[in-house]
């Protein structure tokens, strides 16, 4: 009866030991590292794609390799690339997704289907918005001297942290792109002459890009959002008759506050209330160790800053890019209300009152004062 | 009657275990995903009903287990109902737990195609788990319950990875919890309980295990509400990350989730979550599968399940193996539902009734 056992085991350990049904060899495979898509005519979508090719010898350099296609689909301009090239394509190792701003302002998702339905696809990619065309960013292969396929995402980590664009990826903004009561930002790359600049927001009203915002405004949106980087830096004129002389300031600290109420009426008031301590980084002025010249900065930085968070509200509000999530909150604490709005929310948005503002306090100046 | 063996009985803290790990099975996956169809943001509040009405109806098994406590189901219907309508359910019982353990597979076998092994054959997964389901039902009870004690630690382990999901959550997103109405949530009870069978497993185990009736009656509660509060924490986090409007198409949000964080060294811990999950889903096949061989050992090899080991495989097999479609599945998982219903919360109560008139005339006699 052993004997039985152990050539039945040796058996089934022969028959399984042959090979294996889903070896995936990294030799065999073209990594993509970043998808741009751009519009091209007639509701066709004209996608680039970058592979990164590690070298088979240390001595040799990594290079990329871009090829593009146009088709109706993602899927079906993945597959006609990959008929033009070695190995097959996978996407597992991808890091960006680009789309064109053209592409943008329609809805997007038909883009990241396939993104979310493949099991094999990188969920973490950072999505960003092209200025112009994706393909032309993508079509400088080097910035400097680095490869693009390097450059690009180094580039969005690296402005994430200074607070300057939102720290998305495909997944995390899944959700928001479900939810009829937010709205979307992401980052948007602009090519300045032969460099690629991350500093600014693409505002998204139900999937479909509708404005941007500038450098100083992203960084505003965030500290109000509550989500900001490693760092926030502002560099600010500072406005007085006296004196006009730039300052700089990192904020530290930052607490915020939104409230939203609906009034008897129906009119939404939402409160955005900013709390920052910051430490100035620049001022040629000089006399920060007197107690009347802080004073008056943190007056005037508070009303600045205020005046700022008020502008780029308006130019959000405009947009229709519900950025903060009000709709979010009155659905989920004022259901009654929602009903009524949920056909429209995008005209009730615009008339949302926002009462923002937010105060500084220095607290620290550098080593010297 | 069969005596127990002194060397398979096991403790009720062993009980616990098993019964947790039995609870715990295939359905944890795509559990946020069912209920919030229904209940929307108040599903966790479904699991928590759905583990408190199991608890009524553990409570109804163990009463019925009382009555006879050295007899497994399989030899005190016999008693309740006569001979021979006593071992045709005996043989129903343990079709019904045969059948449980293949749609467990077939539920197994799908997750696994869809986000693991996309090449590989059907049958070839299928072998090697019902290989290595065999080797551990061939065993005593106590030994298979060893199996599920050491493995139990794996359940912390993925709440731990559960909470990585935490980095990214909107607690809104459940608001307002009582958006899809009281009726509704109660309704969803009958969506969850399906994921936490596996108490019912306690009808054929009760004699085996040592010490009195109420510390049993206890280990098996301490199980369910462990289950009950592990599937209210996922579901809770799957509520919470994912946006209302999203959650209907994810059909596994605890894998989707962890599929789009990535760590140094891990770049898919939906990978290792599934892999742990394997582990947790084999112990109620498993104890499924044990549950049904003990009753055919008992109606047709005098005691020996090992014997029923020659064909049991190939019906499980082929049970898991017929349906290839989502819809053949649903068609199971109904008939599972259904067979749950009459065979597990309105026969036992029948049962019930019948044995406590019988065991009081037995009183009057004497």
């Amino acid at each position: 009866m052993k004997k039985w056992y152990v050539v039945l085991i040796g058996f089934c350990v022969l028959l399984f030991l042959s090979g294996c049904w889903d070896q995936e060899l990294l030799k065999n495979a073209r990594l993509l590292s970043i998808a741009g898509f751009d519009k091209a005519s007639e509701n066709k979508l004209f996608s680039t794609y970058v592979f990164h090719d590690q070298p088979m010898s240390e001595s040799q350099e990594p290079k990329d390799e871009i090829k593009s296609a146009i088709g109706r689909t993602p899927r079906e301009t993945r597959d006609k690339v990959d008929r033009k090239l070695s190995n097959y394509f996978r996407a597992y190792k991808n890091r960006v997704v680009m789309i064109g701003e053209e592409l943008a302002k329609k809805d997007i998702y038909p883009i990241l289907d396939i993104f979310y339905r493949d099991p094999h696809s990188s969920l973490n990619a950072k999505i960003v918005v092209a200025q112009g065309k994706a393909s032309d960013l993508l079509a400088m292969k080097k910035v400097g001297n680095t490869l693009i396929s390097d450059e690009i995402p180094k580039l969005i980590d690296g402005s994430e942290e200074k607070t300057l664009v939102t720290a998305e990826n495909i997944q995390s903004i899944c959700p928001v792109l479900f939810d009829p009561g937010e709205d979307i930002l992401l980052p948007y790359l602009t090519k300045k002459e032969t460099d690629i600049e991350c500093a600014q927001l693409a505002m998204f009203h139900n999937r479909i890009f509708t404005g941007v915002l500038n450098p100083n405004e992203s960084t505003m949106f965030l500290l109000l959002k509550g989500s900001p980087g490693k760092i926030a830096r502002m560099t600010r004129e500072e406005i007085d008759s006296d004196n006009s002389s730039p300052i700089t300031f990192d904020v530290e600290k930052a607490k915020h506050d939104m409230q939203v109420r609906v009034q008897p009426k129906g009119k939404i008031v939402v409160t955005l209330h900013a709390d920052w301590k910051i430490g100035i980084t620049e001022y040629a002025q000089n006399h920060l160790n007197e107690q009347k010249i802080v004073d008056r900065l943190n007056r005037k930085i508070s009303e600045d800053m205020t005046r700022l968070a008020r502008q780029t509200i308006k130019k959000m509000q405009e947009a229709q890019c519900d950025g903060f999530g009000i709709g979010r909150r009155i659905i989920a604490f004022h259901p009654q209300v929602w009903k009524k709005m949920k056909g429209n929310w995008a005209y009730h948005y615009k008339k949302v009152q926002f009462k923002a503002d937010v105060k500084v306090k220095i607290i620290h100046s550098g080593v010297i004062n | 009657m069969q005596m127990v063996k002194k060397n398979s009985s096991i403790t009720q803290g062993q009980l616990m275990f098993f019964i947790l790990q039995a609870q715990i099975g295939v359905g944890i996956l795509s559990l946020p995903h069912v209920l919030q169809l229904t209940a929307k943001g108040g599903a966790w509040i479904s699991v928590l009903f759905a583990g408190l009405f199991l608890q009524l109806v553990i409570i109804i098994h163990w009463a019925l287990c009382k009555l006879y406590p050295s007899d497994n189901i399989y030899s005190f219907l016999p008693k309740i109902v006569g001979k021979y309508l006593g071992n045709l359910l005996s043989l129903i019982y343990s079709g019904y737990f045969l059948f449980t353990a293949g749609m467990i597979l077939v539920r197994l076998l799908e997750i696994i195609h869809k986000w693991m092994l996309q090449e590989t054959p059907k049958w070839a997964v299928l072998i090697l788990i019902l290989v290595l389901s065999i080797y551990l039902v061939r065993e005593n009870l106590r030994i298979i319950t060893r199996f599920f004690v050491i493995t139990s630690f794996i359940i912390v382990v993925m709440v731990i990875l559960s909470l990585v999901g935490y980095m990214n959550v909107d607690f809104t997103y459940i608001f307002p919890i009582t958006e899809a109405g009281w009726v509704n949530i109660l309704k969803t009870i009958k969506d969850a309980t399906p994921a936490m069978l596996g108490f019912e497993i306690l009808l054929v185990f009760y004699p085996m295990v040592e010490g009195q009736s109420n510390g049993k009656l206890k280990a098996v509660s301490v199980a369910n509400l462990l289950t009950t509060l592990f599937y209210t924490f996922e579901v809770f986090t799957s509520l919470i990350i994912f946006s209302p409007e999203e959650l209907p198409l994810v059909p596994e949000p605890m894998l989707y989730m962890l599929k789009a964080f990535s760590f140094h060294i891990v770049d898919r811990i939906d990978l290792l979550f599934l892999a742990l999950w394997f582990v947790i889903t084999f112990t109620s096949l498993t104890a499924y599968l044990y549950a049904g061989i003990v009753g055919l050992g008992q109606l047709f090899h005098k005691g020996q399940h090992k014997k029923s080991l020659l064909y049991v495989p190939f019906i499980v097999f082929l049970i898991s193996f017929i349906p290839d479609d989502t819809f053949t599945i649903l068609y199971y998982e109904r008939m599972i539902s259904v067979a749950f219903r009459i065979l597990i919360i309105g026969l036992p109560i029948f049962f019930l009734m019948i044995g406590y008139v019988r065991k009081k005339r037995r009183e009057q006699t004497i």
